[in-house]
């Protein structure tokens, strides 16, 4: 297999996928059930996801050069890994259900007053299936121009939002205690990202230092991420429950002249290219998955425009109302999310673990 | 001995039959001259093409010594040996000296021999060395490549006097038969790039190369995409500078055009200017390219998305200008735009075709008297001439690029106009997800940028010192890197 992904590209393409939907409604949803301690549920829930990248990190260094669909063969033969790549490609649909809900809203929201869905959908469709039909080799090329731009422009929300909040709002820590915690099912559907890394799984040019590189730079990420929340949140205090789009919102307090007017509009347009490069990954897997799951290899093109029919379909039907969405998901999806978010992985690193231990033992009985 | 046989051997051995042989298979054109001489008592035919010969190097170099050495019983052999230190002179066969002919070499025909004697006194009219208009330096060296190959390879040998570059010559073009030097240092390039273009090369049979353009559109894997995909210079200093990285520069004989292979993107921000000037300015310039660039790209898009969607976007201050002065306009924000920009490129191209002296008139009538009119009859506004004005200057400030941008400043004003600022992002992702595929000679296309090759950094958008550049440009394919190194340090 052509090692088309560098060790650079793999890490951006990590970070886009975990800070783009996090720093946008999130915040919000945090703010409206939690509150003052929702950068713990997000710290907690961020980490519960750093978990799996760790295990999925365990799993490509020891299956350096095989693709997921082969690990899982491997694993667990080929009928259970066809159920489990079927999952997954459910799992990456619901979550392609999310993101193009939340560009359309996000759009709506910051750049036009009433924005028709098919003038937004049809021209972002056509880009994603232009992206998809050109490869991983070239949409890690695209991260790698961009991200650059994203990460500095959630940099500077940061710094932004750092130089206005108000820290003693932190105060009091866990006033009710922990118990929130346990609710944190209820935010599954904006995490599992790590995932994303199937698709590059025995495509990844590994580099000196490769681990060391991805986990650090993700904990990093983590930290920031929920750093981002504390600033949110510190900065509107009670008023956070109005302030939908997180990072458009902390924007406005960049200072500026008025004469030259006023820069948030950057970072929107910003925000614009990481929905889009998130929203064609999650479509990107859903593709890969249901490729494998159905040995399609010649016209995977199909399966792109199937997945993007039922995508629309489906924001359609709800009206693209994503706190309708968010509804469906906390309530009837959460338990499906926990188990590709808590159940594969533990699966995963069972399964890979025993799988060592028999290879291991060949050689001392030979 | 069979009579036909005798016949046409005797009329071979004929040195004017010969000579009148040849013309007759030239189509008897008229500007062959045969000149039937004798020399010493011997018969000799000469044959040249007027326009193609220096006569008075004929006359020096070859009449001259022929007369001194000509006997009744001299071969061709000894004959050649003799005024070969005079000039340049060869003995080819009936067919080669055909061709030798048609560049300009003049040949003897001597009676009873089969060969012929092919001197060297080729003289094209052509143009002196000078500085391309291109490409004008502030520092630096000036002189340019012109149309003759033998000029500008004597350009680069004279730059490169190593025993490393290797030339190799390929005549492409049934009619034209153009000469093509493939130029290339043996011990740095990678040898599947020289390979790949010569398959490349010989791919292809056309009746005639006038230009290397022709040959552009044969290297590159899309031919019809807008955006090229080899060099181009028209400098011997850059053609040296880029085979000293790695590549290999193709001179096309009849043309001042050198191709350079591969190709990235960003070479066409970079300009010779800037490895004779100070990094840290250097650095300024490339950073003001880049703008340059976007702004030629998508500020009219902008502008009209500005004005048709997101006028909250806009300072109330420079609202309430806008507004003021467009709130009148027979034409929308879209339609006036469109409008300049035809404008503008049909003053463009008027101006391009016109004589010279008649330049300067157009650019008044254009700029003062049809751009101020319009704006005063309240066909246009002010801002909207302004900005199509900014972005036609900065299509101009990466010269080699200024036909995508022109095409694309359009294509992005109409999404623009139809999208607003989503449609504009998209589209820029669209675009750059077409140029992350253009890979062509082993060479990534947007490199060092995608894939980031951090040794490269070192001549992006922010140049670093030379002392600094201790190796070849990595994104070329190459198989020595050291580029600099400590005296008497080992040779990787």
């Amino acid at each position: 297999m052509t090692k088309t992904v560098t060790t650079r590209q793999l890490i951006l393409i990590l970070v886009l996928s975990v800070v783009t939907l996090k720093v946008l409604f999130l915040p919000n949803v945090l703010a409206s059930n939690i509150g003052r301690d929702g950068y713990i549920m997000l710290l907690f829930l961020l980490l519960v996801d750093f978990l799996n990248l760790l295990i999925l990190l365990y799993l490509l260094n020891k299956y350096k050069d095989m693709t997921f669909s082969q690990i899982l063969n491997t694993l667990f033969g080929k009928a259970i890994s066809k159920v489990i790549l079927f999952l997954l490609a459910l799992f990456f649909l619901s979550r392609c259900f999310v993101r193009f809900q939340t560009n359309f809203i996000y759009l709506n929201e910051n750049l036009y007053t009433a924005f028709e869905w098919y003038i937004f959908a049809f021209p972002i469709l056509i880009c994603v299936i232009f992206c998809i039909k050109q490869g991983t080799k070239v949409y890690a090329r695209l991260c790698e121009i961009f991200m650059p731009v994203v990460i500095f422009g959630f940099l500077v929300a940061l710094v932004v939002g750092i130089f206005r909040a108000d820290f003693t709002n932190a105060l009091p820590f866990l006033e009710n205690g922990l118990g929130f915690i346990m609710s944190s099912h209820r935010y599954s559907v904006w995490f599992g990202d790590y995932f994303v890394l199937i698709l590059f799984f025995g495509k990844i040019k590994i580099e000196r230092k490769f681990n060391v590189k991805v986990v650090v730079s993700l904990l990093i990420t983590i930290v920031l991420i929920a750093l981002f929340y504390a600033v949110f949140y510190f900065t509107y205090n009670y008023n956070s429950v109005c302030h939908i789009n997180a990072i458009s919102d902390i924007m406005q307090f960049l200072p500026s002249v008025s004469d030259i007017g006023s820069f948030d509009w950057i970072l929107i347009l910003i925000w614009d290219i990481a929905l889009f490069l998130d929203f064609t990954l999650s479509v990107m897997l859903v593709n890969f998955l249901f490729c494998e799951v159905f040995n399609i290899h010649k016209h995977k093109i199909i399966v792109t425009i199937v997945s993007l029919i039922i995508i629309v379909a489906f924001n359609y039907a709800i009206n693209f109302n994503i706190f309708l969405s968010m509804t469906i998901y906390r309530d009837y999806i959460f338990a499906f999310n926990i188990l590709i978010q808590a159940g594969l992985p533990i699966l995963l690193f069972i399964f890979g673990t025993a799988k060592r231990r028999k290879l291991n033992e060949i050689p001392k009985t030979q | 001995m069979n009579k036909k046989i005798f016949l046409f051997y005797t009329k071979i051995m004929n040195s004017l039959d010969m000579a009148n042989q040849l013309k007759k298979s030239l189509l008897d054109s008229t500007d062959i001259i045969v000149r039937d001489l004798e020399i010493n008592g011997e018969r000799v035919a000469l044959v040249f093409i007027d326009e193609l010969c220096n006569v008075e190097e004929l006359n020096r170099s070859v009449l001259f010594p022929i007369k001194q050495f000509m006997t009744t019983d001299i071969t061709i052999e000894d004959l050649r040996k003799n005024v070969s230190s005079f000039c340049n002179v060869e003995i080819l066969d009936l067919q080669q000296a055909k061709e030798k002919l048609l560049r300009g070499f003049s040949l003897i025909f001597m009676d009873g021999e089969e060969k012929v004697l092919v001197f060297n006194t080729v003289m094209y009219p052509g143009r002196s060395v000078e500085e391309p208009p291109t490409s004008t330096v502030i520092s630096g060296p000036r002189e340019g490549f012109n149309e003759t190959l033998k000029v500008n390879l004597s350009l680069i040998r004279k730059r490169l006097p190593s025993s490393n570059l290797k030339v190799e010559e390929l005549n492409i073009g049934r009619r034209t038969k153009t000469r093509i030097n493939i130029v290339y240092f043996d011990d740095i390039v990678d040898k599947d790039v020289v390979n790949e273009i010569k398959q490349k090369l010989n791919k292809f049979d056309i009746d005639g190369v006038i230009d290397s353009y022709y040959l552009m559109k044969f290297l590159e894997n899309r031919p019809n995409s807008i955006f090229r995909q080899v060099g181009n210079t028209e400098k011997p200093d850059i053609a040296c500078a880029k085979l000293l990285e790695g590549r290999v520069v193709i001179l096309v004989d009849g043309t001042p055009i050198a191709i350079t292979i591969p190709y990235v993107m960003f070479e066409d921000f970079q300009s010779s200017n800037d490895y004779y000037s100070d990094a840290h300015r250097v650095s300024i310039l490339r950073i003001i390219r880049v703008l340059g660039l976007f702004l030629s790209i998508f500020l009219p898009g902008m502008y009209i998305a500005l004005q048709l969607y997101h006028y909250k976007v806009l300072p109330l201050k420079f609202l309430v200008t806008i507004v003021n002065t467009t709130q009148n306009l027979p034409l929308n924000p879209f339609l006036e735009i469109f409008f300049i920009i035809i404008l503008f490129d049909i003053l463009f191209e008027a101006s391009v075709r016109m004589p010279k002296y008649l330049g300067m008139a157009i650019s008044i009538v254009g700029a003062l008297i049809l751009g101020d009119t319009a704006v005063k009859a309240g066909l246009v506004s002010p801002p909207g001439v302004m900005i199509v004005a900014l972005s036609a200057i900065t299509v101009y400030i990466i010269p080699n690029q200024s036909s995508q941008i022109s095409i694309l400043r359009i294509v992005f004003a109409l999404i623009g106009g139809t999208l607003g600022f989503h449609g504009i992002i998209l589209g820029m992702l669209f675009l750059i997800a077409y140029l992350c595929n253009f890979d062509s000679f082993k060479t990534p296309y947007l490199a060092p940028y995608a894939p980031y090759i951090s040794k490269d950094m070192k001549d992006f958008i922010l140049k670093d010192s030379l002392t600094t550049m201790k190796t070849r440009p990595q994104s070329i394919p190459n198989k020595n890197s050291t580029r600099l190194r400590n005296k008497g340090e080992e040779k990787k």
